[in-house]
């Protein structure tokens, strides 16, 4: 099977498919079309105080957890754009930046907004850096396999092997895809050029590895014809020597016979060797 | 009726019928999703209909192919019959104001192109098959359950359709 084919159909249906963000609406209308077409009966509204008096309970406790959760997203510049919890960081920035007062409160505020962007900046760089060094390492391993694939001779092995590869690597680009759309639309960009130079480095592997695999095969062609070759040979050799062998037990045979009766049978043996 | 199945049903057939509507309208995006969200909207007001056991994917495909043929015939963008929204891989649907083709912005790379037009020279029964597993991403239970064949026949068929796909591909 051509794993290339299989991988522009592949792309072919990740293009033709539904974004995350239609998705997600959609599945948001649907939900509120099922509400208004099934809307909760009074039979169940008791079932509904109950739940309600749980729900705020547990408001107070979420409440009470944000606290901690909104000091966390406040303090770590690990908090950023990408972020679930970076709405909360903002939110709490403005409301104290709306409680700043005076020029030089206000300016010392601006500062330290200055060194926490920066602080988020200099935490998604390493996190960048980390994630190039997390895709160059799974290329490695990648071309670790590919060479070792080179050294396994049965054609069976080696087509599963190249399979696995060929999967391992869209389901990787399938991944980086649902990252990308998951992150705002300010960034996607810098993931879609690492999709990008993955997918190209994939197109090459595929047509390297397709030659590779024509060439192995005829490699593998050519030794079955050698082989061939030299079985029809051997069994030329053979019916040769069978018919020595035949030949020689006629004339033993003859040389049995009294005297006469030999010259007679050597005549006939001569001839009938002649006729073949 | 289950609003958590309904969840699942949708979550299980979004992607095959979207992509199924999109290469029908042109490939135009806007279109596709306002067909696609009609045709679940459908499927939720019928949903106490459909029984898993009976159908799994005919059911909303079914749907979906005759909200489009409506769509068609109601707003007589294009001339076409039931048989033909089957058989045809894509059809191109006269756009109003300055789109470009869906197609020309859907095809980028030549490998893409010319994929296209092998598949589109294939015979109907042939592309029907290689399109619902590899285009539109269905299993070989539910090709079977479309197509009137037994799953492992189903993958047979597609397996030979790919073979003739490449070969087709490596003599151009």
């Amino acid at each position: 099977m051509s794993w290339k084919l299989s991988y522009n159909l592949f792309r072919l249906r990740q293009k033709a498919g539904p974004t995350k963000q239609f998705r997600s609406a959609l599945r948001y209308k649907l939900s509120e079309h099922y509400d208004s077409l099934y809307p909760v009966s009074k039979a169940f509204a008791w079932r509904l105080m109950v739940m309600r008096y749980g729900v705020m309970a547990v408001v107070v406790l979420l409440v009470a957890a944000s606290i901690g959760t909104g000091a966390y997203a406040y303090d770590n510049p690990g908090v950023n754009e990408a972020s679930l919890l970076y709405p909360v960081k903002k939110t709490i920035e403005k409301v104290q930046g709306k409680l700043v007062q005076g020029s030089v409160a206000k300016a010392n505020f601006q500062l330290k907004q200055m060194q926490r962007r920066q602080a988020e900046i200099d935490r998604l760089q390493a996190e960048q850096k980390q994630f190039e060094k997390t895709i160059e390492e799974f290329n490695q391993a990648e071309e670790a396999v590919l060479a070792n694939t080179d050294n396994v001779t049965s054609e069976d092995e080696r087509g599963i092997m190249i399979q696995k590869v060929t999967e391992a690597n869209l389901a990787h680009l399938q991944k980086l895809q649902d990252v990308k759309d998951e992150l705002p639309s300010e960034l996607q960009p810098r993931l879609e050029k690492v999709i990008t130079a993955q997918s190209e480095r994939m197109e090459k592997k595929l047509d390297n590895l397709q030659d590779k695999q024509d060439k192995f095969l005829e490699k593998q062609l050519e030794k079955l014809e050698q082989a061939e070759d030299w079985v029809n040979k051997q069994q030329e050799k053979i019916m040769e020597i069978k018919e020595r062998v035949e030949i020689n037990k006629e004339e033993k045979q003859i040389n049995q016979l009294p005297a006469n009766r030999q010259k007679g049978d050597q005549g006939r043996a001569r001839q009938d060797k002649n006729k073949n | 009726m289950d609003k958590k199945k309904f969840e699942q049903f949708y979550h299980e057939h979004l992607d095959k019928i979207y992509r199924f509507v999109f290469f029908r309208v042109g490939a135009k995006r806007e279109l596709a999703e306002d067909l696609t969200t009609e045709i679940f909207i459908k499927a939720l007001e019928h949903f106490g209909k459909y029984d898993e056991n009976k159908s799994k994917s005919a059911w909303i495909f079914t749907i979906a192919r005759n909200h489009l043929y409506n769509h068609f015939r109601d707003n007589r963008r294009v001339e076409i019959s039931l048989e033909a929204l089957d058989e045809s891989l894509y059809i191109e649907v006269e756009s109003q104001g300055q789109d470009s083709t869906g197609l020309a912005d859907f095809l980028q790379k030549d490998s893409e192109r010319e994929l296209w037009a092998i598949l589109n020279e294939l015979p109907e029964d042939k592309r029907k098959l290689v399109t619902l597993k590899h285009l539109y991403g269905y299993s070989y239970d539910e090709i079977g359950e479309m197509t009137g064949i037994s799953p492992g026949a189903a993958k047979v068929a597609v397996h030979r359709v790919m073979k003739d796909l490449q070969s087709k591909l490596s003599t151009k």
